[in-house]
């Protein structure tokens, strides 16, 4: 199936920003490489957190989302009509728990919590759970573990997918498989409270809007970014650890000797290699659906590519 | 002079104790009658509102409404819960002071301290699966001044069903209000839908998505002892 004909058909709010444009072939010694579905559609990290809080901005992109999964459900539907089949990952951060939670002082905020704290959300997540999305989970959602459905990485085919933080470094403190991982997060949860609390003074004192971000380490996501960043700039700041653990990771994965596509999330960074490990697998990088970003892959037996899907 | 002065304690005391009534439980707010009418075709659950109760089967956001300004010291919401009736909240822990949550959980329960005692509500995302619809059951659409209705031949999907008959006027894109009428289920009598849409053939009905407001409160307690209706006024 072709990308554009079969999957965009006419949502003109969908723009392919990889490869100039355009989707990207997928060698045709490789194919199938989907086995079990037609399309795959990947959907990265959200971050979604309490809409009311001044630390969350995803809600920017949140009726962006909603236009999205409806675009999905209908193309699902009709696939199934001439027994096609459309999957939908989700790689992990859908919520933010690693900021503090509203109802327990305390605490870290619960999926139950940020899904309730704005009817948008949850329909968001009954929509995807209505399409039967695939979740994974990643370092900011990390609890999820503990519950079915979701999980650490997904085989399609010979496309390999996971969040991507397994080859942080300690010193990251973005692994949850590192040590100090525990300690740095108590850490990094104190340094949001005291954002919060500040973000609030503000708010109050009419210095900031309700909506401004001022979370700490993370970008304002009220003006739309639906660029393709250079890719000199990823190579420089994630290639290093990145292309050697996951060129590894393709030619070890016991369920998956004939894996060809590696792609994961974390980074917030679109990039795409088709000429990954030599020419020998496909690399690709979904980016964010947060921090003004509303990123998500495609991929058929066919073409790959990544898209943007604009709020209005 | 002596009782002067105790007078006066006596009516600046109860001056403050009905300001203090009156911090403790502000009046109920009105829920917007025009949107409940363009979402709900049941009569019976207009009549209520109308009469100022709050049953079972009204949208949430009827609930949000009435106790919008209810101060945060008199409510609980939106506490998950494993099954109707069940008040404990849903969470777990691990170390480090971690609180986690399952994310697919479909029933809340909301908790007011009201004049009358506690008022507990129940409201849960539906599905045909979750309420038990069947092959047998009614279902009735409500169009504008009709009421078209059909048994349930079967469920398709948790979110899909088929009825015996075919509606082709019954618009499409359209979110219906709409009632399943149990035939034999033990303890319902009624469930209420607020989404429902038809699909090209006329004949088979989609449950849309929705969010919360939206969902169909389906248990009311005052004071622990289940009640059919809360009094608004």
């Amino acid at each position: 199936m072709k990308i554009i004909p079969d999957f965009i058909q006419n949502n003109n709010r969908i723009k392919i920003i990889s490869n100039g444009g355009n989707p990207s072939p997928i060698p045709e010694e490789w194919r199938p490489v989907l086995n079990s579905c037609d399309i795959l559609v990947v959907i990265p990290d959200m971050h979604m957190y309490l809409y009311d809080s001044n630390l969350d901005n995803f809600k920017f992109g949140a009726k962006a989302m909603l236009s999205l999964l409806d675009h999905l459900e209908t193309l699902k539907e009709e696939m199934a009509l001439t027994g096609r089949t459309l999957r939908i990952y989700q790689i992990g951060d859908v919520y933010e728990q690693r900021f503090p939670g509203k109802r327990l002082r305390g605490a870290n905020a619960t999926a139950t919590e940020i899904r309730m704290s704005h009817p948008e959300y949850d329909q968001i997540i009954n929509t995807m759970n209505g399409i039967r999305t695939h979740f994974l989970y990643g370092n900011h959602d990390f609890e999820l573990r503990h519950f079915p459905g979701f999980r650490f990485a997904a085989g399609e085919g010979k496309v390999y997918l996971e969040h991507g933080f397994t080859n942080d470094r300690w010193n990251d403190f973005s692994n949850p498989n590192a040590v100090f991982w525990e300690v740095s997060q108590l850490i990094f949860k104190s340094i949001r409270e005291l954002n919060q609390f500040f973000a609030n003074i503000l708010v109050k004192a009419k210095v900031i809007a309700k909506d401004d971000n001022y979370a700490f380490g993370v970008r304002p996501g009220d003006d739309p970014d639906y660029t393709y960043p250079p890719e000199s700039i990823y190579r420089e700041t994630y290639g290093i650890k990145y292309f050697d653990y996951y060129s590894k990771r393709l030619k070890n994965i016991p369920e998956m000797p004939d894996a060809k596509i590696c792609i994961i999330g974390h980074t917030h960074h679109p990039y795409l290699d088709i000429n990954f490990n030599d020419g020998n697998n496909i690399y690709l990088d979904t980016g964010a659906w947060t921090e003004g970003r509303s990123d998500f892959a495609v991929v058929t037996n066919e073409e790959i590519c990544i898209c943007s899907y604009m709020r209005t | 002079m002596k009782y002067y002065k105790i007078a006066v304690l006596y009516f600046i005391f109860s001056l403050l104790l009905i300001q203090r009534g009156c911090i403790s439980y502000p009046l109920i707010d009105q829920p917007d009658i025009t949107v409940f009418k363009n979402q709900v075709g049941n009569t019976s659950l207009l009549d209520s509102l109308n009469n100022g109760s709050l049953t079972a089967g009204m949208p949430y956001y009827v609930a949000e409404d009435i106790f919008k300004d209810w101060p945060e010291n008199l409510k609980r919401t939106k506490i998950p819960v494993a099954s109707l009736g069940s008040k404990q909240m849903l969470e777990e822990m691990e170390g480090w002071s971690r609180i986690y949550s399952d994310p697919d959980i479909r029933i809340y329960m909301d908790e007011y301290e009201t004049g009358k005692g506690t008022l507990t509500i129940w409201y849960q995302f539906p599905d045909f699966y979750r309420l038990d619809i069947s092959s047998g059951d009614t279902l009735l659409v409500f169009l504008a001044d009709t009421v078209l209705s059909s048994q349930v031949s079967g469920l398709k999907k948790a979110r899909v069903l088929n009825i015996k008959d075919s509606y082709p006027q019954i618009p499409r894109n359209k979110n219906l209000y709409s009632e399943v009428h149990y035939s034999d289920h033990p303890w319902r009598k009624i469930s209420h839908w607020y989404t429902l849409n038809v699909l090209s053939d006329g004949q088979t009905f989609m449950l849309k998505d929705l969010n919360y407001k939206i969902y169909p409160i389906e248990l009311l307690e005052l004071n622990n002892e289940p009640i059919t209706s809360f009094r608004l006024r």
